[in-house]
């Protein structure tokens, strides 16, 4: 079993947790003793909040919505390969700003995540011309 | 938060929580605060419900939703009158003080008392309290930020701080408790229309960091906000939305709308872990790899930058959400994302923002120095405590109080401001700020209805409800309407009846308990459950004229008994709205969730 120190997932208090793993699966999490945030101590959610990561529920291939093979708005959602989606994605994304303008494209970051994932997702709309970025602060 | 949380354990004479459910919210840091109750602090509690924090506070005041300004504004009005304000700190660090004396002096402790029933004694005992002990600390959350005068609700929690001068100190401080793990580093790193990691986007500072470091010109003007999108994508002026790690579908106000105005795009990009209620009207989903699966940073309420390590590898094809978002930059031939570890992403953020994060690299934060921003350098110790120089961020460095009132509708809030420019002869631009009630009960609509979570659940359950521990736990009671008692006298509703909620933004059923913790008229629900999501009811319309927030934590609604026939018929309603998708019910028959259940 291996430890590693890390940090809730859930409120913005950032209590610290060793997450013990086995076999690639975590088994068991405890309280990080003496950290000054938490000090030994944990809520239900940090303590229990870990199983959704072994989902069996988790998305694990892209999905475009697509009837007859092809994107359509009335399609439903289908497997495909990262190279079509990500394809996708960027080029609709290119298209709206090349047609209309960078002020059409909006994106909702995500609280939840890491600072390096905001970081990369405001600087995409940016460098593009678009300050439309927000994220749950609000809510 | 402007002081660190242990602080509430170590310093705090007072500690001030006002709309904060913080045992079930922040369980850990109301261990911190009932730390600090064993070495002596006082613990005053505002809230419409009787939290657990309350039922351990020193002083209880339950007041109405929404009377956050009058009670903050009489309890200044009584440290006034008294000469309980500490003139030197006021002359030396802020001006406007005669604006907030002018604006406090028709709040009286007597005048709370006539509109709550909250004795004027007790109104004036915490004042006096908060005013004379040596370090008070003030904590709130969304209970004061999510109504249409959320910034005037913050505005006059730093009027109470600033003429008591009750910050910058150990134990003091204006102290949010932020309710996601990361929304401090979202807001940092720039996922907001009008900052970027380096500054406002206006700024000469902001311009010169993204030529120098993007190498591109950033648009000076501020972006559109999310609360603006429904309206923005039926006018034509959003085309494709990129949402990532979040699930407006169930978080944001008035769900009817939203789904609707989504459905009008050119292109919905959503990325996520799971086939979420958003992600389920996407035209892409594209997954990835999730906590525990990746390395990277988070930062907490305290403004501490935390180090979380790899610890297992995902599933084959999933990567961090840093990648995925740089896959798509470079495919659209952006330059600039060719990063190759999230150190080398950190390390860039520092480079953008060196006042604020210069000093804190992975090194040091791997080894486990806890380092709250700024830290402009690598010997600096971090800024645990912001303003111990008693200096704002304004360029002469004062500390501004800002006038506020209250009036009795949003129509009047205009005029209330123009007026007390005008009579107090106030410099152009300077902030006046107003509190009023976005809704009134009405004969349809005539109950309160306010929203929250539960400690076992977090804000729409994506993670939490796939946790089986807290979603099947012993006492665990699922989507449940909360109603005051004077509520159930008139309406007979009783603890275990279903009853549908609704107003006309939407409807949502569930299984009543009548609860005497809730202050009069008021319904209380979560937003955790797909199944009855109090979101499909909240205000969209009305904006806090600052923020832009809608008051998500109050409207008004009816609630009436119904029986278990219509009770199923509307949740299964609300199923085929929430979760459109057939993927996704496939995979909750072979794997079962708690579902139509009540
Ligand atoms: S353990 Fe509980 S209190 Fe601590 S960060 Fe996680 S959710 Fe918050
Ligand atoms: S949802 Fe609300 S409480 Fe949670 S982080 Fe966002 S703003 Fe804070």
């Amino acid at each position: 079993m291996e430890k590693f120190q890390t940090v809730c997932p859930y409120c913005g208090t950032g209590c610290n947790i060793d997450l013990f793993v086995e076999n690639n699966k975590i088994v068991k999490a405890e309280p990080t003793e003496k950290h000054p945030i938490n000090d030994g101590e944990l809520c239900l959610k940090g303590m229990y909040g870990w199983e959704y990561v072994h989902s069996p529920r988790r998305l694990t291939k892209p999905l475009i919505r697509k009837k007859e093979g092809v994107f359509s708005k009335d399609g439903k959602l289908e497997e495909v390969s990262w190279d079509e989606a990500l394809d996708f994605a960027a080029s609709r994304m290119k298209r709206v700003v090349a047609e209309h303008s960078p002020n059409h494209i909006m994106g909702f970051s995500s609280a939840r995540c890491l600072n390096e994932d905001n970081y990369i997702f405001q600087k995409l709309f940016r460098v593009q011309g678009s300050n439309n970025v927000d994220h749950c602060a609000r809510l | 938060m402007t002081n660190n949380l242990t602080e509430f354990a170590t310093d705090s004479d007072l500690i001030f929580c006002m709309g904060t459910n913080t045992s079930e919210c922040h369980p850990i840091i109301a261990m911190q605060m009932l730390r600090g109750m064993k070495r002596g602090a006082k613990l005053v509690v505002i809230d419409p419900r009787k939290t657990d924090m309350a039922k351990k506070a020193d002083y209880y005041l339950q007041i109405p939703v929404g009377y956050n300004i009058p009670l903050l504004n009489a309890m200044m009005n009584h440290i006034i009158k008294k000469g309980l304000h500490n003139q030197k700190f006021i002359d030396d660090n802020c001006v406007g003080f005669e604006y907030v004396k002018h604006c406090v002096k028709d709040f009286t402790p007597e005048r709370v008392e006539e509109e709550t029933g909250i004795k004027a004694s007790v109104v004036r005992e915490v004042a006096e309290l908060y005013a004379k002990v040596p370090a008070a600390s003030f904590a709130y959350t969304m209970g004061m930020t999510q109504f249409v005068d959320g910034t005037s609700n913050i505005f006059a929690i730093s009027n109470l701080a600033l003429i008591t001068g009750q910050i910058g100190r150990p134990g003091t401080g204006i102290n949010p408790l932020r309710g996601q793990n990361n929304v401090q580093g979202a807001c940092d790193m720039g996922a907001l229309p009008h900052v970027i990691p380096g500054g406002w986007v206006m700024t000469d500072n902001a311009q010169k960091q993204a030529k120098n470091i993007w190498k591109c010109n950033l648009n000076s003007e501020v972006g559109y906000t999310m609360t603006d999108l429904p309206e923005n994508i039926e006018k034509g002026e959003v085309k494709l939305l990129y949402v990532f790690g979040e699930n407006p579908v169930m978080s944001d106000p008035d769900t009817h709308h939203f789904i609707h105005a989504c459905s009008e795009l050119d292109t919905f990009i959503v990325q996520d872990i799971f086939l979420t209620e958003t992600a389920q009207i996407a035209d892409v989903v594209l997954p990835a790899a999730c906590w525990t699966e990746k390395e990277g940073t988070f930062l907490n309420t305290s403004r501490c930058v935390q180090y979380l390590p790899k610890a297992i590898e995902p599933a084959e094809g999933l990567m961090p959400d840093w990648q995925v978002i740089c896959e798509i930059a470079k495919r659209i031939d952006l330059y600039g994302f060719d990063f190759r570890t999230p150190k080398e992403v950190w390390d860039e953020v520092r480079l953008m923002a060196p006042a604020q994060f210069g000093g804190i690299t992975y090194e040091r934060i791997k080894n486990r120095e806890l380092l709250a921003w700024p830290c402009p350098d690598e010997e600096h110790p971090g800024t645990p405590i912001q303003y111990t120089d008693f200096k704002s961020f304004h360029p002469d460095g004062k500390f501004k109080l800002i006038p506020i009132g209250y009036v009795d509708g949003k129509e009047e809030r205009i005029a209330f401001e123009k007026k007390t420019a005008e009579e107090l002869n106030m410099p152009e631009g300077y902030p006046v700020g107003c509190g009023t009630m976005s809704e009134k009960p009405t004969k349809i609509s005539p109950c309160m209805m306010t929203t929250g979570r539960k400690v076992y659940h977090y804000h729409t359950g994506t993670m939490t409800r796939e946790c089986n521990a807290l979603e099947f736990g012993a006492d665990i009671m699922g989507a449940v309407i909360e109603i005051s008692t004077d509520i159930a006298e008139r309406t007979g509703i009783k603890t275990g009846d279903y009853a549908v909620v609704e107003n006309k933004r939407g409807k949502i059923a569930a299984k009543v308990l009548v609860t005497p913790n809730m202050v009069e008229n008021t319904i209380f629900t979560t937003f955790h459950y797909a199944e009855a999501d109090a979101n499909k009811l909240a205000n969209a319309e009305d904006q806090c004229p600052f923020s832009k927030m809608n008051p998500v934590k109050m409207t008004i609604a009816g609630i009436r008994k119904i029986d278990e026939k219509e009770f199923k018929e509307i949740r299964i309603e609300d199923d085929q709205l929430m979760h459109p998708s057939e993927l996704y019910r496939q995979a909750r028959q072979a794997i079962p969730v708690a579902e139509v259940s009540s």
